[in-house]
């Protein structure tokens, strides 16, 4: 395999970026809370983007059914979704700073999960988190962005994805197709919905500290 | 008058945040959303003694299964 230093890999991104753009995404730190479908997806586009430091959150293992839509391989089946993840990511780029917690995030231990990250990434299945970590993140914390996703399941045309922003939220998705009989998950929507989390938090970062 | 949604309706005195659930039609008492009020966030757990001032801009966000 080729190997590169890691200031070959910064020379790329400065190249890329211009080299104000990529200090700043490599002196961002992005937490991302659940590694499904969402989460895998939108921490590796992070991490090939140029983002330095990711902290992800995540107490399950992968399983098959997780093969249609997650950023995960065959041989990851089993493993903690948390190292599974940093495997996909470490050989993408070897000097991303990864921060791994397997942990179950409660409405307790959520805002202090992510303390001094600069945006939180809400990419969890159920509703119920969802508005806990939301809620954590908004009120204990005095300046951390959500960026969150509701409305992803499915298939359809491809606008009625929508980014809305209330406050530091920034809502993805439809806000109408959650997971139901017949409505499932799919790759094709789902990395859709990652996509656009990441993009916002690429705008959340660049767009508050080039202003 | 108060804004849900962008949408405008009478302000009743003494309004909860479960009012303004029905009053945007939400069939479930405790709806699966996320609620802002003038821009900030808010809590469930203060759902029940949070009261809604006249004048109030109320954003809903629906939370639905999916990750």
């Amino acid at each position: 395999m080729v190997k590169y230093t890691e200031n070959e890999y910064r020379r790329m991104q400065n190249k890329i970026h211009t080299e104000q753009v990529a200090a700043i995404l490599r002196e961002s730190s992005v937490g991302v809370a659940g590694l499904g479908g969402l989460g895998s997806n939108a921490a590796v586009a992070l991490a090939r983007a140029g983002i330095g430091k990711l902290v992800l959150v995540d107490f399950d293992v992968v399983e098959f059914s997780n093969l249609n839509r997650q950023y995960y391989t065959l041989d990851d089946i089993g493993k903690k979704k948390t190292e599974a993840l940093a495997g996909k990511i470490k050989a993408v780029n070897p000097y991303v700073e990864l921060q791994l917690l397997n942990r179950k995030i409660t409405s307790e231990n959520c805002s202090s999960l992510f303390q001094g990250v600069d945006v939180v990434i809400e990419a969890v299945d159920r509703a119920a988190v969802k508005g806990i970590i939301i809620e954590s993140i908004l009120t204990e914390t005095e300046e951390i962005p959500v960026v969150a996703a509701s409305g992803i399941a499915g298939y359809g045309r491809n606008d009625t994805m929508a980014e809305r922003r209330i406050g530091r939220l920034v809502m993805i998705g439809d806000e109408e197709t959650g997971v139901a009989e017949g409505v499932p998950l799919l790759s094709p929507r789902v990395i859709i919905a990652a996509g656009m989390q990441a993009n916002a938090v690429l705008d959340l970062l660049l767009h508050r500290r080039l202003a | 008058m108060i804004e849900i949604n962008k949408k405008e309706y009478d302000w009743e005195e003494g309004c909860s945040l479960y009012d303004v659930f029905r009053m945007a039609g939400y069939t479930l008492k405790k709806p699966s959303v996320m609620v802002h009020v003038n821009g900030k966030a808010v809590k469930r757990d203060s759902w029940d003694s949070f009261r809604v001032e006249d004048g109030s801009r109320i954003e809903l966000v629906n939370l639905l299964r999916g990750g």
